[in-house]
């Protein structure tokens, strides 16, 4: 684990040793994976995006017919700020939902809809089984799937769905856990 | 009054974008202050390069949305 560089692929959803701190790490705690949905999977919003703002540019043709310049300046600030409230909505959703693997622990942190917060934490030491699941045809072009962590007991059990490079994730879970 | 004459009664829609205006301003307000209320919670969950740049553009949102209200109360 200590050869591991610091890298960052698919849109910073697969980041090796990132400069990442978190509620609650314990000071010699280093963080050496962050996982978050593989980009693609976040595709829709974006080409929603981008369908919202080519509607709000042809209403633009329509509007000064029958409302004023104030008017038009108006629906048109209104329409990008909602715009790109979708956009920033579904982006800080991305972005703050992620897996993370530490040298003691997997932690997964979930904001279903920005609002409600969910933190899973599974110690190393509990961990029993580790596994990778990838299946159709987009997770085989672009290599994502699910990596499933179940530990022992009552304990919690952890899924990073969509996630880069799910096999990779599963290993480098796996030579944690026999170090 | 008949229906055809409260379509073109053009002080009826002025009032009606007007409410529209100010109403849904003011909603849109309240969002961009719950977003950044949570981007500082999120933030402070997992802090990241990045993070200051994400609480700024979730700020300016705040902004944007007053100058979207006094936009509607002033020239709509």
């Amino acid at each position: 684990m200590d050869n591991i560089k610091e890298s960052h692929r698919a849109f910073h959803s697969f980041c090796l040793r990132p400069k990442i701190r978190f509620d609650g790490q314990n000071k010699k705690e280093e963080v050496i994976l962050i996982l978050r949905a593989h980009p693609i999977t976040q595709i829709y919003w974006v080409i929603n995006g981008f369908i919202l703002f080519t509607i709000l540019i042809l209403l633009n043709f329509i509007l000064p017919t029958f409302l004023d310049y104030y008017r038009v300046l108006f629906f048109d600030i209104f329409g990008l700020m909602i715009t790109f409230a979708y956009v920033w909505f579904n982006f800080l959703g991305w972005f703050f939902n992620v897996g993370m693997v530490t040298t003691e622990r997997v932690i997964d942190i979930d904001f279903n809809n920005v609002i409600y917060k969910e933190v899973t934490i599974a110690m190393l030491r509990k961990i029993e089984d580790v596994t990778s699941k990838s299946g159709g045809f987009f997770s085989s072009i672009f290599d994502y799937g699910n990596v499933f962590v179940q530990t022992a007991g009552t304990e919690a059990n952890i899924e990073f769905m969509e996630v880069p490079a799910p096999s990779q994730v599963a290993k480098i879970i796996n030579q944690l856990l026999n170090q | 009054m008949d229906f055809s004459q409260l379509l073109n009664d053009q002080n009826l829609l002025n009032f009606f974008f007007r409410s529209f205006a100010c109403v849904f301003s003011f909603i849109y307000l309240l969002f961009a202050i719950v977003i950044y209320k949570q981007t500082q919670m999120m933030n402070r969950t997992l802090t990241t390069k990045w993070g200051s740049y994400i609480i700024f553009l979730s700020l300016l949102q705040i902004v944007v949305a007053l100058i979207i209200i006094l936009l509607a109360f002033i020239f709509i």
